[in-house]
């Protein structure tokens, strides 16, 4: 059979072909058996289209309409990857900025501590203060402590 | 909060925001979830092209025109939603070195994921999209050729021509797929 003679029958069986044409089409399908095997192959797609089980969506008409009306962001968006790469490139910046502040807050503290120590040893055990920095340090805590 | 649009009852039409909902949205769910297959993007696609209109309804038509407005803005947005879930499917076979799939039966189990979806509506899922949406359109809303041309923006013809090849197609799926 013909492609233009399957489409014609696909088309009848959808009741887009009009008098008088659908009256012949059917006369030909009653003689041919050809022409009714194909419409019977049409007719079972259809009714397995048909049958096909779908989804309540009832309750989701409900939520989309009430969402929409409330003006309310989407319930399921995906993120695009690109965004998901900036996010996580965000935490990463943020981690490392974090630490590195974390770092600054407590790096002033340590060198006092030690200063203390280091004024203190010339004190109590009389013992030489080697270095530039630590005889300025030490000269600096001296002042400060009395 | 969303407003009426226009007077309940001063047309047979669906006028105010609400109307047209209840008028339209039955329909869109079904198109969208027999295009993808998913009642979570034919929900999220559906609540997207109600915002559209939400937007612009001031400059749409009242007519029937707002109902084939509609349904090209939700294939429009079922389109690219589509396209974009390929995309991080895609994406996340390359980090997971997962090979492409071979079979369209395995392409199909992508598609589908763990849905629960009836055999028709997975070889649906394996048509061409221009062959799908037509094909939609004809068995679950019931328009016509003349009409889903219009919604399409392509003749008559053409849209005969693509119904038939969709029902070819498919029967062979469910042969030889599935």
């Amino acid at each position: 059979m013909k492609d233009i003679e399957r489409m014609v029958i696909s088309a009848y069986e959808d009741g887009e072909v009009d008098a008088p044409w659908n009256q012949r089409i059917a006369r030909r399908l009653a003689e041919d058996a050809d022409w009714a095997t194909e419409a019977d192959g049409h007719r079972k797609i259809k009714a397995a289209l048909a049958a096909s089980p779908e989804p309540d969506f009832s309750e989701a008409r409900r939520r989309v309409k009430v969402r929409i009306e409330a003006g309310l962001p989407l319930r399921t968006r995906t993120l695009p990857l690109a965004w998901i790469s900036v996010a996580a490139a965000a935490v990463l910046v943020l981690a490392g900025g974090g630490g590195f502040w974390l770092g600054r807050q407590t790096v002033p503290a340590a060198p006092s501590a030690v200063a203390e120590l280091q004024v203190q040893v010339p004190k109590t055990l009389g013992l030489k203060l080697s270095g530039e920095g630590q005889l300025l340090m030490a000269s600096t805590l001296q002042g400060k402590s009395r | 909060m969303v407003g009426e649009g226009g007077s309940p009852g001063a047309s047979k039409t669906p006028q105010g925001f609400s109307e047209v909902y209840e008028a339209w949205s039955p329909l869109l769910f079904r198109i969208v979830y027999r295009m993808t297959g998913r009642r979570e993007a034919a929900e999220e696609i559906v609540q997207e092209a109600f915002i559209k209109y939400y937007e612009r309804r001031d400059v749409l038509p009242t007519d029937e025109g707002l109902k084939y407005w509609l349904i090209r803005v939700a294939r429009n947005l079922t389109l690219n939603h589509e396209k974009r879930r390929g995309r991080e499917r895609r994406a996340l076979e390359r980090v997971f070195h997962e090979p492409a799939p071979r079979a369209e039966k395995a392409a199909l189990e992508k598609l589908t994921d763990s849905e629960a979806v009836g055999d028709v509506q997975k070889a649906l899922l394996l048509l061409p999209e221009n062959l799908r949406t037509v094909l939609i359109l004809k068995e679950y809303t019931g328009f016509a050729y003349a009409e889903i041309g219009k919604m399409m923006n392509i003749t008559e013809g053409n849209v005969k021509v693509r119904v038939f090849r969709a029902r070819a197609r498919l029967a062979q799926l469910l042969k030889e797929v599935l």
